[in-house]
């Protein structure tokens, strides 16, 4: 019964919800192969495209978990079912966060086929940097209940680490590019994580 | 009245907290740092080793054809050509006919025709290599690059060379050294002499400069985040109305579309030039107590500031307006985000300044004769994205008006893609 549900909440979530997100990700995607050289680079240049904009998947998907109840009624009429809130959003994320792996391994693909210096280091960087950028405009868009200030929030983070590279540490996001190791993505993916569960917490004791 | 309503609910917003948040974090960041030593005047000395007075830009034909006409002679022997579209490095490398085309502009620049060109067979590029000395030590030694023998003709002038860079370039397929925006930059490139260094200090620091000086590099930082926050403090307004959903009670109203749009929009402006007119103040403190032996004059700063961040503010909300009306907030926020990105990547941190581009830069006190060069250029860009920023408000105005009677909401319904009601 309640794996049916679950399916379900995804089902519906996918067919409704799910569109806009994943085009404008699609649409990164095309960019970055558009702006960026993708054949022959050596393994620091190769993470460029890759952690300066593919990154902004993470945005595109997981910033619009919270869309749909930005319409009061809806998020009414999702208050009033059985199911709980945050299960709708934890699907929701793990959805977009599959999206968001698969398009950054489509790119690591991409770029290996153009010749380029590349392997799961980059998908793992790439993909860390993704969810956490995406991560850090979840958490504004959650505790703001404003979309809006979500997608703001991760282009002054973006922006942030063009200047202060030592003092974000681990969760600096061109760390590939500048070090060529992949070191970080184990605390970014980790600070996502405990940004994204703190978010839902609050979230559900706000209702 | 209304005017007021509007600033008021601009103010208390969320979006405008974090906007004022990011126009403060830049300043203070990227700016004050600036405002913390005045510019040292230069040593006049012997230098050391690796020392010297810096590098400037010199539109000097005589220094600039040479340089240029030898790259791409030979980066047409290499076959290959740096191209820099986003300020990242690609290679590229042209088709039979094009290579033709590139030849040809070597061919009307130096004589040397395309069969010339092709039999030379004895390139080496320029390179260090290692030599061994008579006495058994080793050093390393710059070779120069091997090309044919050649010279600039004579009777090429100045303007004709640019019209042909241009062709190299478009050849090429932009962003390449050739370009408008590159080619000082890679080619007119001089060291400074101390004569030169104390002169552009002096000029920095002379009573009528210095603010205008220090409000390029304000301007500079500032732009770069002007140039997109403007948009989320739009769409969020425009999303606002949506969510509480008072579009069709706004639409209902007596007020003309005109004055409705015109007044969001310009408390939209005056509200998001606040916490610009604060720093910028700020910063004119500072550099008052920072040379307080001086009478500076301001009156240039200011009109320099206006001149510059303005259009960037009016732009960047109008089109936010245009795109949230036509489409969705989000959909704004998106092209907005590419356009910036774009804008961003594609500028130097000086000496790039080109009719087009949203962001304008000019990251360093000095290098003055660099921008009055390209002042031209400067001028013609933010007066195109002045008159931009009004036809969009004007077609805002249109579109606005076309929803509101209702003949536009099949379109709306298509386009808008508005929040959907989910069975979740």
């Amino acid at each position: 019964m309640q794996k049916r549900s679950y399916g379900k909440i995804l089902s519906v979530n996918l067919k409704h919800n799910f569109k806009m997100p994943i085009v404008s990700a699609l649409g990164v995607l095309i960019l970055t192969l558009l702006l960026f050289n993708t054949t022959a680079l050596q393994s620091k240049e190769a993470a460029r495209p890759i952690e300066f904009l593919l990154c902004f998947t993470g945005v595109m998907l997981l910033v619009p978990v919270f869309y749909p109840e930005q319409d009061e009624t809806i998020r009414d009429v999702i208050r009033s079912k059985k199911i709980d809130y945050t299960v709708v959003c934890i699907v929701r994320v793990l959805y977009s966060t599959a999206a968001m792996a698969a398009l950054t391994a489509f790119m690591v693909l991409i770029m290996k086929w153009g010749e380029c210096d590349v392997g799961m280091d980059h998908f793992w960087s790439g993909a860390a940097d993704a969810w956490f950028l995406g991560a850090v405009g979840f958490t504004a868009a959650g505790l703001t209940n404003n979309i809006t200030a979500g997608y703001m929030s991760t282009v002054l983070y973006y922006l942030a680490n063009y200047g202060l590279r030592n003092e974000l540490g681990p969760f600096y996001l061109f760390a590939m590019s500048y070090s060529g190791s992949s070191d970080t993505a184990g605390p970014k993916i980790l600070g996502a994580v405990i940004l994204m569960g703190v978010t839902l917490t609050l979230c559900r004791n706000r209702k | 009245m209304l005017w007021m309503k509007e600033c008021n609910k601009t103010v208390c917003s969320i979006i405008f907290v974090l906007y004022a948040a990011a126009v403060a974090a830049m300043y203070i960041t990227q700016f004050v740092p600036e405002l913390k030593d005045a510019p040292a005047k230069p040593y006049k000395g012997a230098l050391q080793p690796g020392e010297g007075y810096g590098s400037t830009i010199k539109e000097d034909p005589a220094i600039l054809m040479p340089a240029a006409v030898e790259s791409l002679i030979r980066e047409y022997l290499e076959g290959s050509y740096r191209t820099y579209p986003l300020l990242f490095y690609k290679d590229v490398r042209l088709k039979e006919e094009d290579s033709a085309g590139i030849a040809a502009v070597i061919e009307e620049l130096t004589g040397l025709t395309k069969a010339e060109l092709d039999r030379f067979d004895a390139y080496e590029p320029e390179r260090y290599e290692a030599a061994l000395h008579e006495d058994g030590e080793q050093s390393i030694v710059y070779k120069e690059a091997q090309l044919p023998a050649y010279s600039l003709r004579a009777d090429i002038s100045y303007e004709r060379f640019r019209e042909l860079m241009t062709i190299a370039d478009e050849i090429i397929g932009g962003a390449s050294k050739y370009s408008e925006q590159f080619l000082l930059y890679n080619f007119a490139r001089v060291s400074m002499t101390y004569e030169e260094a104390l002169a552009e200090y002096e000029e920095i620091t002379d009573e009528e400069n210095i603010a205008g000086s220090y409000s390029r590099l304000y301007c500079d930082y500032m732009g770069i985040i002007l140039s997109i926050m403007p948009v989320f403090v739009c769409a969020g307004l425009w999303q606002m109305d949506k969510r509480s959903r008072m579009e069709e009670l706004i639409y209902s109203r007596k007020i003309s579309s005109l004055k409705l749009i015109i007044t969001r929009y310009l408390s939209m402006l005056l509200c998001m030039s606040i916490p610009v007119i604060l720093t910028f103040l700020h910063a004119m403190i500072c550099i008052r107590n920072l040379y307080p032996e001086k009478n500076i004059h301001f009156g240039n700063a200011i009109a320099l500031t206006m001149v510059w961040l303005i259009p960037a503010i009016m732009a960047v909300t109008g089109t936010g307006a245009l795109i949230s009306e036509l489409f969705s907030p989000l959909f704004a926020i998106f092209v907005q985000g590419a356009w910036w990105y774009i804008a961003v990547q594609s500028n130097q941190n000086a000496g790039s300044i080109t009719k087009y581009s949203l962001i304008v830069r000019h990251n360093t006190l000095g290098s003055m004769k660099l921008f009055q060069i390209q002042y031209g250029n400067f001028m013609q860009n933010r007066m195109g994205y002045l008159i931009l920023s009004m036809i969009v408000l004007l077609c805002t105005v249109i579109i606005y008006h076309w929803h509101r009677k209702g003949a536009g909401h099949a379109k709306k319904i298509l386009w808008k893609n508005t929040v959907r009601k989910s069975k979740a």
